[in-house]
């Protein structure tokens, strides 16, 4: 079948069967390798991405349930100049992530939660980063960096 | 090329015949079996999708737990994508109920004004379900019919007496008593439609702490300041939810709830069947857990239940 979505702003077309993950479609086709596979099974988070702005779990998502739709990878999150996200900014300055596996998804959830909203208490932030599981950190950097985030968007 | 061998030539970093692309792709590792897609745009069309292609067909919604077992091989000829399906989503209220489409997703249940509404727990219960992914793209529908007793839909709504229509005018009713009732899915080629949820004055209580080992879900029908009706749904301990009515006879005063709290929590666990016994808990254990989690939410009860 032909799918049509765009990828980080750019309109791409992809001819793929019905059993293909968005996932890999996006490493693959897209060679977006940013989006990683790591449960394969939609629990540890390394393959979000953001459909529509919503994080998503490409291993578990057909390439043809996003046909129309908007895709962002961690490719896409910094400005065209190259310029980081505050996100990603905040993450560099905390030292949020050690092997760097994790961080592409948590990024990507933490851009939605920021888009979701402005200033999110402690709760908040724990409850959305459940869906990334990242086995270096301890969650505390993180935690920082995306109050960090925050701060500076605030500012 | 395997994958076994796609994988082995990654990790050792010896350059694989796919020439010109990076070593760091790989694809996703447990392969999915091709299958037909189907996206019907209307009910009928789905529904005499579903109906033709049987038995080997399968009805996808939100597709959390559907393509986990599709990973794990579940074969499937025929897969008929409901996300296109206008009748299927939406809350509504009426006087007497509360709606709620089967393709509603829980993100959009723990964020309707109606289901605050009708009952202001789900909003702070439902938000610790699963994990956001999950929540904005797995729906109620696809809960109840994955017949997982780890799941959280069935009972919530096996207390509060709920009632599932189907597509093809039939309905399945959560009111009765003991084990939740055979929900059929589309292998059957019926369309879980929508679940409706009577409003009457009630509280509801739900304790997920002991997860994977018991959920307890309390519902209390309340008039004025008086119990007249009580049922508590018990997930996870066995292979289906149960539930079970509390013997509050002709009424019984909100307050006075937490001097009974312990005799009926033991009545209720002595009157359970046998519970699962697994790697989580033994079935002793999940008895024991059961007991203490409705003692506990009967006494909040006490303080809490407010019509």
């Amino acid at each position: 079948m032909k799918i049509e979505i765009a990828v980080n702003g750019r309109r791409q077309r992809l001819r793929a069967l019905p059993n293909r993950t968005l996932a890999d479609a996006l490493r693959e086709d897209l060679l977006l390798t940013g989006c990683k596979i790591g449960c394969d099974q939609g629990v540890c988070g390394a393959c979000t991405v953001l459909v529509d702005g919503a994080p998503t779990t490409a291993c578990m998502t057909f390439l043809f349930e996003v046909a129309g739709r908007s895709v962002t990878t961690i490719e896409g999150v910094a400005g065209a100049d190259g310029q980081l996200s505050a996100v990603q900014s905040a993450f560099l300055r905390a030292g949020a992530f050690q092997c760097g596996f994790c961080t592409p998804g948590i990024i990507l959830s933490v851009e939605a939660l920021l888009a979701n909203e402005a200033d999110p208490d402690d709760a908040t932030i724990r409850n959305w980063l459940g869906a990334n599981i990242c086995r270096c950190t301890g969650y505390s950097m993180i935690v920082e960096a995306v109050k960090l985030a925050v701060g500076q968007r605030i500012r | 090329m395997s994958d076994a061998s796609m994988i082995q030539h990654e990790f050792l970093g010896i350059a694989h015949p796919r020439a010109g692309q990076a070593l760091a792709v790989h694809r996703s590792r447990k392969r999915i079996a091709e299958f037909r897609l189907h996206q019907p745009t209307s009910l009928r069309e789905a529904s005499e999708l579903l109906c033709s292609l049987r038995p080997n067909a399968v009805a996808m919604a939100g597709g959390v737990d559907l393509v986990n077992r599709l990973k794990f091989g579940r074969p499937v000829d025929d897969l008929v994508h409901l996300g296109a399906v206008p009748e299927l989503f939406g809350i509504h209220e009426t006087p007497t109920m509360l709606t709620v489409g089967a393709l509603t997703t829980h993100w959009q249940f723990e964020r309707s004004e109606a289901v605050r509404r009708t009952v202001p727990v789900f909003a702070e219960t439902w938000r610790q379900l699963g994990n956001v992914r999950i929540r904005l793209k797995g729906t109620l529908g696809g809960n109840m019919l994955a017949d997982d007793p780890k799941y959280d839909a069935l009972p919530a709504f096996l207390a509060l007496g709920a009632r599932l229509a189907y597509a093809d005018g039939t309905y399945v009713s959560l009111s009765g008593e003991g084990p939740a009732p055979h929900l059929y899915g589309s292998e059957s080629g019926a369309l879980l439609l929508r679940i409706e949820i009577p409003r009457r004055a009630r509280y509801l209580a739900a304790d997920r702490s002991q997860r994977p080992i018991v959920s307890v879900w309390l519902a209390l029908d309340l008039q004025e300041d008086r119990v007249i009706a009580g049922r508590v749904a018990i997930g996870c301990a066995f292979a289906v939810p149960m539930v079970f009515s509390l013997p509050f006879g002709s009424g019984m005063r909100c307050v006075h709830l937490g001097e009974v709290a312990t005799e009926i929590a033991l009545a209720i666990a002595t009157a359970m069947p046998e519970p699962l016994s697994d790697n989580y808990a033994s079935a002793g254990y999940r008895r024991k857990i059961a007991e203490i989690l409705l003692r506990r939410q009967l006494i909040h009860a006490a303080a809490g239940a407010r019509p």
